[in-house]
């Protein structure tokens, strides 16, 4: 059993720091955090501080992702500060240091004055006027700046690099080579960028042709697959409708490029990164550098938002391989924006196969066929010992094996998450062909297979609405017992003010969407309205959410729409382009996202329950988004968009 | 830069915005593309928005220069940082700076704009986080403060 202040600690001031594995991603976690603490021990949220992950001190939550941070660490949280509270009551003179008992019970929710209010967020202001916030900002005595010299194409190797030549550049400390893994390290920034600029120029590269000859994901049918049987229902041959739909690969393109400053400092490592996991960068970092993990500290530091798995990992392990040419000097590896286009771990392309047979006015059974690669391969202390998720480790002369994006451990997870509908059907059968062999580099998006899967369910629902004759709002309701979905598709539908069989113009149209993330986590229903100008434009979208006991409001209703936002983007804009040899989005012009004018209005209502378990929200959004806009779209015009991004090439193709 | 004379020991082809950031301890302004898509690293020259990635050092020489920090006023924030902490108008918060700079060039041209302009004004700098809506509203409410 750990002691009290393992989680929580009273400083000399009277004020209480707060130890999490959670890190801040721009979710707002550490607010809320602040908050559930701050309740149970009847304290202003003002005297209340959540401190950064740091692996000497704080707790092995796991990573942070698939919202579960307020399921997790929230929960954890608060119970531990009701042990806190009971020995302050019991008169403990020194009620932290008690054995943590997990029998602590949280204040009724009549007793709470901060848990469901508005706080609002205390890093917003230094954040707005320019002060340092994040690990890009971190500027120590002595540091170094570097870059990595990335291979233009995945399965290129290094041949040639004149290091002497590098080494000869102004400003240049180090030329670090090690197999096909190279980086440059310089006393000035700019130093460094030429130095890089100059390598890649020189260096000789053999690359091979390896991805696929189409950047359709129906490439992914004919690859080898293992068939995972998800829901094993009786399904007929007798079909009253099929459709096939499919997403790209999407990139996380976070708005900085990654980012991490390390130092080896009396035969250890300190690594300042915005990674999700700092315990499994630890232990990362030390099965790459080959020492023990106990020479590794990894201490959490924000980075721009991540939405998933993105490079912060890898850049993690980058300035340690270089850091280990330059003992006692900091080294700030920063990746350019063409590193974090081209080798970031997108989310999989997917194609989802949909059939049902109707039974006069009810669905009697349905078929969901998945393909696609597999998500979560993040760093993972449990992988083999020569197996590794990072880029570097399969660079360097003694390489690892490159993990596997690995086959969904349940239902909630990886591609299987959402795959089976929310809906009262008799009868369905679900599978999924997972397709180990990555066509490009693939780990955690926001949302999973959650995306894809929605997006299918939820347009076919549509279209099976249209063949029962229905309007979409009452044949879902027809197909739904749950009385909390229930609710949450009236309320965006009342929000919207949507009329049961309303018809768009030709050209406006609106169209709706529901899911209950993971089938067990935040329901989320929306109602959007799209118009079909010269391209795709959603005007407005209006989304109901029941997260259950909303610990932060203003924190939920952002997020929600931050999801929908980007998820808009997702479906209208976004796939990354590639040809035999490279990924070839590279930048911002390459890879458009939704500027400010393409921003749809947005307006949330939380359904707030007091007394529901707290349910995460940043990710229950992305699939009813895209299918939504679809339904919209069908709405509008009669066509039917099955393939995203719903660009104005494939609209004008799909016209005809 | 941001209303007093600095001097910075660099060559004329550096970038301005590593010189802000590595030499003159502004770090407000953020490097997201190095290419002048994104709008992270937006300062204002002489009053308009510029990607600072893409301004040689030697090319500012005797101009001025406003970053992030030097919006407020002595210790108050500018009204439209504060309408962004009253808003809430962030998430991770790292491309705000340079949205903030775009907004503070469009209120000076234009103190009332219609929400069409806003975005419009705002439309070189991307949000990955989603939080356009919010920024749209809090330019709005620092207009309507800042004409009171």
């Amino acid at each position: 059993m750990s002691r009290i202040d393992r989680w929580l600690r009273r400083e000399p001031d009277g004020t209480v720091t707060v130890l999490t594995g959670k890190v801040e991603i721009g979710q707002g976690i550490t607010t809320a955090l602040a908050q559930i603490v701050a309740d149970e021990l009847g304290m202003p949220v003002s005297r209340v501080r959540v401190a950064p992950v740091d692996t000497d001190v704080s707790p092995d939550e796991g990573v942070t992702s698939g919202s579960r941070s307020i399921e997790e660490s929230g929960v954890t949280l608060q119970r531990v500060a009701a042990e806190a509270r009971r020995a302050t009551l019991e008169g403990d003179p020194d009620p932290f240091a008690r054995e943590v008992r997990g029998d602590g019970a949280p204040r009724p929710a009549s007793e709470r004055t901060v848990l469901g209010r508005h706080v609002p967020r205390a890093d917003v202001l230094a954040k707005v006027t320019g002060a340092p916030s994040y690990v890009q900002d971190l500027r120590l005595p002595g540091m170094v700046h570097a870059r990595v010299v990335r291979p233009p194409a995945y399965d290129a190797a290094l041949v040639a690099l004149d290091e002497a030549a590098l080494r000869a550049l102004p400003g240049v400390v180090a030329v670090v080579r090690d197999g096909s893994f190279a980086a440059v390290a310089a006393e000035r920034e700019e130093q460094a960028i030429r130095a890089l600029m100059e390598a890649r120029r020189i260096a000789g590269w053999e690359a091979k042709p390896s991805l696929p000859a189409t950047t359709d994901p129906r490439f992914l049918l004919s690859e080898p697959s293992e068939e995972i049987v998800v829901e094993d229902g009786t399904v007929t041959g007798d079909r009253t409708h099929g459709a096939e739909y499919s997403r790209p690969f999407i990139a996380h393109a976070a708005i900085a490029p990654s980012c991490a400053v390390a130092l080896l400092d009396g035969g250890r490592y300190t690594v300042w990164s915005h990674t999700q996991g700092p315990h499994q960068l630890k232990h990362e970092i030390a099965k790459i550098l080959r020492v023990d993990p106990a020479a590794v500290r990894v201490i959490h530091m924000e980075g721009a938002g991540c939405y998933g798995h993105n490079g912060a990992d890898d850049a993690g392990v980058d300035a340690a391989l270089v850091a280990r040419a330059l003992p006692g000097r900091p080294v700030r590896l920063q990746w350019m924006r063409d590193d974090e286009f081209a080798w970031e771990p997108y989310g999989t392309a997917m194609v989802v196969r949909l059939s049902a047979r109707l039974d006069g006015e009810r669905i009697a059974d349905w078929s969901h066929e998945l393909w696609g690669h597999g998500h979560g391969n993040r760093p993972n202390p449990s992988l083999p010992k020569e197996v590794s998720t990072s880029i570097a480790a399969r660079h360097l002369a003694r390489s690892f094996t490159a993990a596997v994006a690995p086959r969904p451990r349940s239902n909630l997870s990886g591609g299987q998450r959402n795959a089976v509908p929310y809906y009262d059907i008799p009868a369905k059968r679900v599978v999924n062909h997972y397709v180990p062999k990555a066509a490009l580099r693939v780990s955690s998006l926001r949302s999973l297979g959650a995306h894809a899967n929605v997006f299918a369910i939820e347009s076919f629902m549509d279209e099976l609405a249209e063949r029962a004759g229905a309007d979409p709002l009452e044949f879902r309701l027809r197909h739904l017992t749950d009385p909390r979905a229930r609710e949450a598709l009236t309320t965006a539908c009342a929000m919207a003010d949507w009329r049961a069989g309303e018809r768009g113009n030709g050209t406006r149209g609106r169209g709706m969407a529901f899911a209950r993330y993971k089938n067990n986590a935040v329901y989320a229903a929306m109602v959007a309205e799209v118009e079909l100008r010269d391209v795709l434009a959603v005007t407005r979208v209006w989304a109901a959410v029941d997260a259950g006991l909303a610990v932060s409001p203003d924190g939920v209703v952002n997020q929600t729409e931050g999801g929908i936002v980007q998820a808009v983007s997702w479906t209208l804009k976004e796939a990354v382009r590639f040809d035999r040899e490279r990924v070839t989005s590279r930048g911002w012009e390459d890879y458009p996202i939704l500027t400010f004018s393409e921003t749809p209005e947005v307006e949330v209502r939380l359904i707030q329950r007091e007394t529901e378990p707290p349910l995460g929200v940043g990710e229950g959004l992305a699939g009813p988004v895209s299918a939504a806009i679809a339904n919209a779209v069908a709405n509008a015009s009669g066509l039917r968009l099955r393939d995203m991004p719903f660009t104005r090439e494939r609209i004008v193709a799909a016209l005809g | 830069m941001n209303g007093r004379d600095v001097a910075a020991a660099a060559h004329p082809e550096t970038r301005l915005l590593l010189v802000l950031r590595n030499d003159l301890g502004l770090v407000g302004t953020r490097y997201g593309c190095g290419t002048g898509h994104c709008g992270s690293c937006f300062v204002l020259l002489d009053g308009r928005p510029v990607a600072s990635c893409q301004l040689a050092l030697g090319t500012v020489a005797g101009r001025d220069v406003t970053t992030v920090e030097g919006l407020a006023t002595g210790e108050a924030p500018h009204a439209l940082q504060r309408a962004f902490v009253e808003e809430q108008a962030i998430q991770c918060g790292y491309c705000a700076s340079g949205v903030l700079i775009s907004a503070k060039a469009l209120l000076d041209a234009n103190p009332r704009p219609t929400d069409a302009e806003i975005r419009a004004a705002l439309d070189g700098n991307l949000c990955r986080c989603g939080a356009q809506t919010r920024m749209v509203r809090a330019v709005r409410r620092a207009a309507a403060e800042l004409a009171r």
